[in-house]
């Protein structure tokens, strides 16, 4: 019995062993495997040098031109970033950077999305290249503690795995010759973006950013979010400031600036990044709110946004050079202060004009009632006015310029037409870029 | 607590039980047990142990009363004294049990079927079955066949032991307080079949029972835009989901107790193979048919006003309608109560007459049958006219299913109408079928699923012993066999959208 007992048992630990070598191959040759992110991990771990990392999400992948850098600085720039990347992974990346580099500097990149994305596709599609068996089951665990995402983890190929023969075919390349895949595929990312080398990544199109923010309708309702980060990536924030005093390397976090009318629509996203200046200095962290720069450091960006979060590669070069600026004088010693406003009170304060419209429509009895809204600066009061959109694209005024925010109409009266809603600060002179449509009903 | 989390403690929890002393193994269950379901909160915990603690005190104290009543019988002078010492032996006997099974049903009621709740107090997880259990225990106890257990933790055990609590089976306290007191030392042969026991329990709920979900929700959610031939189809993934769901999570129960060498009663018997309604009855959720059987349909069958009736029914009707009388009233009595035992709504209630008289019709016609089966025997015992019965049988389940899946009778009449009247088979075709929550890959996925399903039991239904028959395959093939199983539960399970069992809710 016994020894029937111990060859079961010997043959079970043999089956489970060869079933976890399975899963792990699956985990690595048949999940889906970004290329910027692979290429950016492949690089940072044969790159000669790298004496200043910047270390976080898309943000720092699309924004911030390391050759750039480099030239302006004197400093061997990499930009160790994968998109979405939040708290843990910030971490795991940064300890596997350490592996192989001692950089000088550690510059963390944090947004809102750091603190409070769901831990899911990112840092899921991390685990399989942290090269470190430690590393990853630490990785792991500190993942999983947070949301339970035990089983999801730990067959990663269950939810991410390769869709098509194309995709295989991909992740193998990547897997077995990275190099070759970059000679074979230049424009590596998708049609518009290019990897330009050390985890930057250019995004080149254009986007008209009135009409983008016209069809989000972004309002004030639509963006509300905790201000304060959780207790989890605080100590996460705490870990990896004794990592980098471990390394000796010196760290400073910076907040990425966000399009204007963001900012303006959720005052949650300004309490954020005060609440986390604070704590940041509580504990003897070096932070920097770049949302915060003057003109005279950072030039305005708005023509450049494709989102709420990223400018194009156009963008990125002007967004580049104002942080190499920036950080020459900072490791020079010198007082930065002065190029940054006081506080979020005293920025917005600044802001003299309106960003956009938004509308909301609503019924009441027989009539259709379109309330309008903008996210404009503190001290600008807002007029609205109200055109119907006519077939031939001419615009007949409804409702003229006022303070009245709310244009009532008999429902069904104009079906299917479109409502101009203009929006100017008011006592100025008419400002026609700014507005919305909404669809009668 | 879910089954699945039940089901993966079984796992370090099997060490632990191999490691302890075998006389304090039964501690560590009870233990373990009671730990389990108190994740979901003291209250239901309080429940379960204040029912199981009630029927242990009841049947302990109706042993006692017919204790004393034998005492007082050998003191006794006469006959008549002694038929009333036990007419009021028996009568106190009585009491305590009505008295008990009214607190027991009771409680079981009010949080079933009050739609509001006093205090705002929970369903506890597997209420039903540890009711049914711990009464059935009772009655045993009551009727003489069973002798009321002295030690109430051993009692608690058997009421709470975790892989039974949440969805049964409802299991019978002779076959199991043994096994559970009984020293075990370890297994490895057990080992392996409760894993893999669970392996598959695991892939019929997660991958079958999951996806099939999607078209049965949607179909019976808002039936209305749906042809009689959709609608027959998302009657038959119901078929399929309501077996894989609830044979799954029994197989992963089953699996969990012979990690600790206890073999609980199987539930299901391929029911679908089944070639008459009461062949299905006895093979779907057996240990419940049992339980009815022995508790409500015999009881109820042999008393005196049943007795009565058939008597009458012999003058009027004629013996063989006298004979066949008392099962049927008794089949429609046992199904009513299943009915009222799934929900407090009319279609359940349809639903359990409408099981209840076929099998009071076929208990009525069991001469007539008995005779053709004479007369044509050779045509009785081909594979044509089994395959013909079981095609029957499938159907006949099936427009049960309308009234058990159905929210209100209403939509369940008008949905069966449909599929016979208004078939509408171009939604078949026209893309319709593939707006119910599956892709075609989906269902191509789900047909594979079923033809495993369906392959595994054929060769049961043909005496094969499925893992057995693994064991005794060469290594290579056994492992690739386990390791494809495994692969297609991890690709194909429905994980993100994890739905608690159907019969958990009981």
């Amino acid at each position: 019995m016994k020894t029937r007992n111990l060859r079961g048992l010997l043959r079970m630990a043999a089956f489970f062993a060869l079933l976890l070598v399975l899963i792990r191959f699956a985990n690595t040759f048949l999940v889906q495997t970004d290329a910027s992110s692979f290429m950016t991990l492949h690089e940072m771990k044969t790159a000669e040098s790298i004496e200043l990392a910047l270390v976080g999400s898309s943000v720092v992948r699309n924004q911030f031109n390391p050759a750039l850098i480099s030239e302006q600085t004197g400093l061997d720039t990499f930009c160790a970033a994968i998109p979405c990347l939040a708290m843990p992974g910030s971490l795991a990346l940064t300890s596997m950077l350490y592996d192989d580099h001692s950089p000088e500097w550690t510059v963390l990149f944090v947004e809102h999305d750091t603190f409070f994305t769901e831990l899911t596709e990112a840092e899921d599609r991390l685990m399989p290249q942290l090269t470190n068996p430690l590393r990853r089951a630490a990785y792991l665990t500190d993942l999983c503690m947070e949301d339970g995402r035990w089983i999801d983890r730990f067959f990663l190929f269950k939810n991410l795995h390769v869709a098509s023969a194309v995709q295989l075919r991909k992740t193998v390349s990547l897997r077995l010759d990275p190099k070759a895949y970059l000679r074979e595929h230049p424009g590596l990312v998708s049609g518009n973006d290019r990897y330009a080398g050390r985890g930057f990544v250019q995004m080149c199109l254009e986007e008209d950013i009135d009409g983008w923010l016209r069809e989000e309708n972004l309002s004030p309702t639509s963006c509300a979010s905790p201000t304060e980060p959780s207790e989890a990536d605080k100590r996460r924030l705490l870990q990896y400031r004794d990592m980098c005093a471990r390394k000796g390397s010196r760290l400073l976090v910076v907040c990425t600036p966000n399009l204007t009318a963001r900012t303006l629509a959720e005052p949650s996203y300004t309490q954020l990044r005060e609440n986390l200046a604070r704590f940041m200095e509580e504990n003897g962290i070096a932070f920097v709110d770049f949302s915060l720069a003057k003109p005279e450091l950072l030039p305005d960006l708005t023509d450049y946004y494709l989102d709420y979060f990223h400018v194009n590669a156009e963008g990125a070069d002007i967004l580049s050079a104002s942080f190499a600026r920036f950080f020459n004088l900072y490791a020079a010693g010198e007082d930065v202060s002065a190029l940054f406003y006081g506080s979020y009170e005293e920025y917005l304060n600044t802001i003299n004009y309106i960003t956009n419209v938004y509308t909301e429509t609503r019924e009441d009895g027989e009539e259709e009632v379109v309330r309008a809204g903008s996210n404009r600066g503190p001290r600008v009061e807002a007029e609205y006015r109200f055109a119907l959109v006519n077939e031939d694209g001419t615009e007949t005024v409804v409702q003229d310029y006022s303070e009245n925010r709310e244009y009532r109409t008999r429902r069904s009266h104009h079906r299917g037409k479109k409502l101009r809603v203009y929006a100017r600060a008011k006592g100025c002179r008419q400002d026609d870029h700014v507005y919305s449509e909404v669809e009668l009903k | 607590m879910s089954p699945f989390a039940l089901a993966a403690s079984a796992i370090p929890l099997c060490l632990l039980y191999y490691l302890c002393p075998g006389r304090f193994q039964w501690m560590l269950l009870l233990a373990a047990s009671l730990l389990l379901y108190a994740q979901g909160g003291m209250q239901p915990l309080a429940f379960l142990v204040g029912t199981a603690l009630a029927v242990w005190g009841a049947a302990l104290l109706i042993e006692r009363i017919g204790a004393a009543c034998k005492v007082s019988l050998s003191a006794a002078h006469d006959r008549a004294e002694k038929q009333a010492l036990r007419r009021r032996a028996k009568g106190r006997q009585r009491a305590v049990l009505i008295t008990t099974l009214f607190f027991c049903f009771g409680l079981l009621a009010m949080l079933k079927y009050l739609p509001e709740r006093p205090l705002g107090l929970l369903v506890p997880l597997g209420i039903s079955f540890y009711t049914f259990q711990s009464t059935g225990y009772l009655l045993d106890v009551y009727g003489g066949k069973q002798a009321a257990e002295r030690n109430p933790a051993r009692f608690l055990l058997f009421v709470s032991f975790f892989p039974q609590l949440v969805q049964g089976p409802i299991g019978r306290y002779h076959q199991l307080a043994g096994q559970f007191t009984q020293p075990r030392r370890f297994d490895v042969r057990n080992l392996r079949h409760g894993l893999i026991l669970m392996l598959w329990g695991v892939f019929k709920k997660l991958v079958v029972a999951d996806r099939a979900l999607a078209v049965v929700d949607t179909v019976f959610g808002d039936p209305s835009p749906y042809g009689g031939a959709v609608i027959a189809v998302s009657v038959l993934m119901y078929s399929l989901q309501q077996y894989a769901d609830f044979s799954g999570g029994v197989d992963m129960m089953l699996g969990a107790a012979q990690l600790f060498g206890i073999e609980l009663a199987p539930n299901f018997r391929r029911p679908y193979f089944a070639v008459s309604l009461g062949d299905f009855w006895r093979r779907w959720h057996i240990s419940l048919g049992a339980w009815m059987r022995d508790y409500v349909f015999y009881p109820f069958a042999l008393c005196a006003p049943v007795a009565r009736i058939s008597k009458l029914a012999k003058k009027r009707l004629g013996a063989p309608v006298a004979r066949a009388l008392p099962a049927a009233l008794g089949n429609i009595l046992v199904f009513l109560l299943v009915g009222l035992w799934h929900g407090a709504s009319m279609n359940y209630v349809l639903w359990g007459l409408y099981n209840g008289v076929i099998l009071a019709l076929s208990a009525l016609l069991e001469p007539a049958y008995k005779r053709f089966g004479e007369r044509h025997a050779r045509l009785t015992a081909s594979r044509i006219f089994h395959i013909a019965r079981v095609l029957r049988t499938f159907v006949i389940v099936n427009i049960g299913w309308y009234f058990d899946r159905s929210p209100d009778f209403r939509d369940a009449l008008s949905m069966l109408a449909r599929t016979f009247t208004q078939p509408c088979l171009s939604q078949l075709t026209d893309g319709t079928l593939l707006s119910l929550g599956l892709t075609r890959m989906g269902f191509a996925l789900l047909a594979l699923c079923t033809l495993i399903l369906f392959t595994v039991s054929l060769l049961q239904e043909r005496g094969v012993h499925i893992r057995d028959s693994l064991d005794a395959l060469p290594l290579p093939l056994r492992w690739a066999l386990l390791y494809l199983l495994i692969g297609m539960t991890l690709m194909f399970s429905i994980t993100g959208a994890a739905q608690s069992f159907i019969y958990a809710m009981f």
